[in-house]
Parts: C-alpha cells; sequence; structure tokens
C-alpha cells in the first residue's frame, strides 16, 4: 500500500535562508547561493557537516552547479542532487529533500534553489506565428484566461488590478522581495499594456536570486537539542501532472484543484483552516483562479474576495503575504523553496509587519510549465 | 523543414491535425508520435483535415510597436482548441462564430480568423 509522507516519519522545516531576489546582475550565483545556504545554517544553529544530502532547485544554469557551489562550505562527500522542473523547480527539490528525511535515509537534509534566468525571453514573448497550437507565450496564455474568466463570472479590470496592489504592499515589507515598492490601483492599470488589460505589475519580475531550507527528523532535533517552537511541520507534499482535460475545460484550475485537494486529503485539514497561503502568481489572474480551486472563495467570487481585503494580512487568511512572485519575484529555481521560507517565518511567528496574526497552518503552490503543479502543507509543531 | 499547418482547399483553409482510431481524440497541429488520451501510436494514428470554422471561446488586444492585433483562442466545430490571430473590423466576442480565411503575411501565405459570412 502507497504511502504519503504523513505515514512516514514526521519532518519539520528546522533552517531558513534568503538573497534577496533582483534584476540580473553580474554576481556570480556561487556568491548569492552561500549567502542563502549560510543564512539557513545560522537560523537553524547547526554547522554544515550536519547537512546529510543536499537538493538544488535550478532551470536555467546548465549541468551540475550544485558541487561547485556548496564546496565552498567544505566538502563532506555528501550526495548531491540538481532539481530542474521549470518553475516548480525549487518547490520539488524541498519533496525531495523531505522524503529523505521521512523515508530514514537521512536525518538532516538541505533543499536550496538559485538561478540566474535573466537570458531567457521575457514575459511578453513576442509576436505569435501565422497560426499557432495551444502553446501561447505565459503572458497572453493568462491574458486570454483572465478574458474568460470574465466572460465567466464578470470580473472587473479593478478586482483583477487588486491583486497585484496587495502583493505589491505586501512586498514592501519584504526585505527579500525584488519590488519592494507600493503601487496604487491607477499605476496597476495603467498603460502600456503587453496583452489585453495586464501591463508589467501584472506579471512577474524573472530576476535572480537564492533561498535555502533545512529539514530535520525528530531525533536529529533531540540530539541537537533544536528548539520546537521554531521548528515547522510538514504535513502534505503532493505533487500531480497534467491529466488530458475536457475541451473549454480550465486545465490551470483543474491541475491546481486536484493537487491541492490531495494535499488537504494527506494533512487532514479543510481549506478554511489555512491561515497563510503562498501560491503561484506569476500573473494577478491566477491569483483568483488558484484561490477558488484550493476552495478559500467560491467558483467566480475569487476577484472580489480579493479585492475586498479578506485575503489581506490581517484579513481571514494571508495570501500571497511575501509578495508573491508577483512582488518578492520568480527567480525559477529560488521561487518554490522562497514559499517555504515565508510560510514558516509566518507560522514561527516571526514575519514581523507583515505578520499573519495567529498563523497556524500554511499552504505553499507551484505550477510549472509543462505542466506540473507542487503543493506543501505546513503546520506549528 | 517544419511540416505545413494548413493547406488552401480553393481559397477555403485546411487545418492539418490527427486523429486516433482508437479514441477518436483529435489534435492540432499534427503530431504522430502517441495519443495523449489512449496512448495509442503507429498506425492508429492517422493525418485528418479540420474546417477553420469554430467559436470564440476568449480574445485580447495586444498592442506591439509593429502595431496592435487581436489575439484569440477558437474551439474549432471538429475538436482541437488553437490559438489564432483575428482580422474583422468589428472585434467578435466570446461565442461568436469564427472562420478562418487565406492571407497573406509577410509574403507567404497564412491564415486569420473573422465572424463567420454565413
Ligand atoms: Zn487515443
Amino acid at each position: 500500500m502507497a504511502k504519503t509522507i504523513k505515514d512516514m516519519r514526521p519532518v519539520y522545516v528546522i533552517g531558513i535562508g534568503l538573497d534577496r531576489y533582483q534584476r540580473y546582475s553580474e554576481r556570480s550565483y556561487i556568491e548569492f547561493g552561500l549567502i542563502a545556504i549560510r543564512a539557513a545554517l545560522a537560523d537553524a544553529g547547526i554547522p554544515w557537516p550536519e547537512i546529510e544530502s543536499f537538493y538544488l532547485g535550478t532551470a536555467m544554469m546548465g549541468m551540475g552547479p550544485g558541487r561547485a557551489m556548496i564546496k565552498h562550505l567544505g566538502a563532506t562527500g555528501i550526495p548531491i542532487t540538481q532539481v530542474e522542473n521549470a518553475s516548480a523547480s525549487g518547490s520539488t527539490s524541498f519533496r525531495q529533500a523531505c522524503l529523505d528525511v521521512a523515508s530514514g535515509l537521512t536525518d538532516i537534509s538541505m533543499a536550496a534553489g538559485v538561478d540566474k534566468p535573466a537570458l531567457i525571453p521575457r514575459a511578453d514573448g513576442g509576436s505569435p506565428g501565422d497560426l499557432i497550437g495551444k502553446m501561447l507565450a505565459p503572458v497572453h496564455h493568462f491574458a486570454l484566461l483572465a478574458d474568460q474568466y470574465r466572460e465567466q463570472y464578470g470580473v472587473t479590470p479593478e478586482q483583477l488590478a487588486a491583486v497585484a496592489v496587495k502583493n505589491h504592499s505586501n512586498g514592501s515589507k519584504n526585505p527579500f522581495a525584488q519590488r519592494q515598492k507600493i503601487r496604487t490601483l491607477e499605476e496597476v492599470m495603467a498603460p502600456p499594456y503587453l496583452s489585453g488589460p495586464l501591463n508589467r505589475l501584472h506579471c512577474c519580475p524573472i530576476g535572480e536570486g537564492a533561498a535555502a531550507v533545512i529539514v530535520a527528523s525528530e531525533d536529529a532535533m533531540e540530539r541537537l537539542k533544536l528548539p520546537t517552537k521554531r521548528s515547522i511541520r510538514v504535513m502534505a507534499s503532493a505533487s500531480r501532472s497534467e491529466r488530458l482535460y475536457e475541451p473549454g475545460e480550465n486545465w490551470d484550475v483543474a491541475l491546481t484543484r486536484e493537487t491541492t485537494e490531495q494535499a488537504y486529503r494527506e494533512a487532514g485539514i479543510t481549506a478554511n483552516q489555512l491561515d497563510v497561503v503562498e501560491l503561484h502568481d506569476a500573473f494577478t489572474i491566477e491569483e483568483i483562479i488558484y484561490t477558488e480551486a484550493m476552495g478559500l472563495s467560491e467558483e467566480g467570487n475569487g476577484g472580489r474576495d480579493i479585492a475586498a481585503g479578506e485575503f489581506d494580512i490581517g484579513g481571514r487568511c494571508a495570501l500571497s503575504p511575501s509578495g508573491g512572485l508577483l512582488s518578492m519575484g520568480h527567480p525559477i529555481g529560488p521561487t518554490g523553496v522562497g514559499q517555504i521560507a515565508e510560510v514558516v517565518r509566518q507560522l514561527r511567528g516571526e514575519a514581523g509587519d507583515r505578520q499573519q496574526p495567529g498563523a497556524n497552518t500554511g499552504l505553499t503552490h507551484m505550477v510549472g510549465i509543462g505542466a506540473v503543479c507542487l503543493v506543501h502543507i505546513l503546520q506549528c509543531a | 523543414m517544419k511540416k505545413p499547418i494548413f493547406r488552401l482547399d480553393n481559397g477555403t483553409p485546411r487545418l492539418l491535425g490527427t486523429e486516433c482510431k482508437s479514441c477518436q481524440h483529435r489534435w492540432f497541429p499534427a503530431l504522430s508520435f502517441g495519443c495523449e488520451r489512449c496512448g495509442a501510436h503507429g498506425e492508429e494514428l492517422i493525418d485528418r483535415e479540420f474546417n477553420g470554422t469554430g467559436r470564440l471561446l476568449s480574445r485580447v488586444e495586444v498592442a506591439e510597436e509593429t502595431g496592435s492585433y487581436t489575439l484569440a483562442m477558437i474551439q474549432l466545430d471538429d475538436g482541437p482548441v488553437l490559438g489564432g490571430i483575428i482580422e474583422d473590423p468589428d472585434t467578435p466576442s466570446a461565442g461568436d462564430r469564427l472562420e478562418a480565411f487565406g492571407t497573406t503575411i509577410d509574403d507567404k501565405p497564412g491564415i486569420r480568423f473573422r465572424r463567420c459570412s454565413g
């Protein structure tokens, strides 16, 4: 009988570290990758030799960038695996590290993400050809989805823009965010538009950055006398790929719904227990449709609920308190790991002026083109 | 050399796709690796020509330096969903009937969509 992560040994996040996401620079990935890794070790209060396996989420760095980076921490000979799963690379590296600990292969593992993806085509993609198959540049795909959603449910341009206003406001309080500027509704609705009603503030910035988290077993936490109140339990790890959906069915929504439902079942929780959610808001419309797919809003009400402030910090559930991909940024490899870091910070009560009060249960969600979806659920120990 | 994705039959566009004989799933453009629905491959997959008529699902205006255009997702009557560019003096809205028509794009034959004439 197949098991879920909760049927195996309990896994806890014991350390988190980030380097601020930013525009492409001349820095080496080794430099800022090590900043995030050393920050995670310092946060956990353990030295590098305690790490027994290392997973690196990276999509744009070519072959084998892991050891060239971590050898500078002292080469201990541990297994290193690069994980490429498009935008979900970091989330997948986290899942692999959790599975090592849950299965008993290791007591302490690290998942990191690092990328310098500035050389990929910009989000606006370029002009489509004469006639195209289903694959469109993401900005056009999501602008078309926004139009379809508007037809079905009547979402207003103001509601769509409210997502970007909220997430930029959250990101303005996050020292690790690429965009730290508050934006007004007028700015988010102003031309020039890249596609349909979407200007650049409706689209996430793709830059460079690094994130790292450390996961551990109860054995390791006892041996190292780590404080349990700063340790956050991993309750579920769900990973799925697209099926073939019926014509006209929204496959972005369907994939997220299936993966999230699986995670809820594994964790034994329902959507209304979530206090914080970090989701894949690469484009504003995504936050609206995923909010509904996750059961946080009724179908067709996502835009209205977000615009009404229900998902602000201090609302019934804080959506993208880090600023999300829209404001914190989306450096690809690190993004999913950075989501874990934010939810852990929130559940520890260490998120400062972007703290969701009383946060006890959180969820992270990434989709990757290709197309995959990963959902993790975390809870205070 | 890229395979053509359409041909003009006395000026009427025919879209070149694939049908699975095992489960009748159809897709565009043509790809003969295997059926996404049932996994059938080889001789189970046959070339199919689809009519360029269908229904508009969604559309957006895209403004670029070289000019603006209307991009649309279209549900073909023959099954597949595809993206295309609309050229019509009155921009159609969701649910409207569309048809493909042959035109010249960058000195090469191409296809655009417009409201159904009939
Ligand atoms: Zn088939």
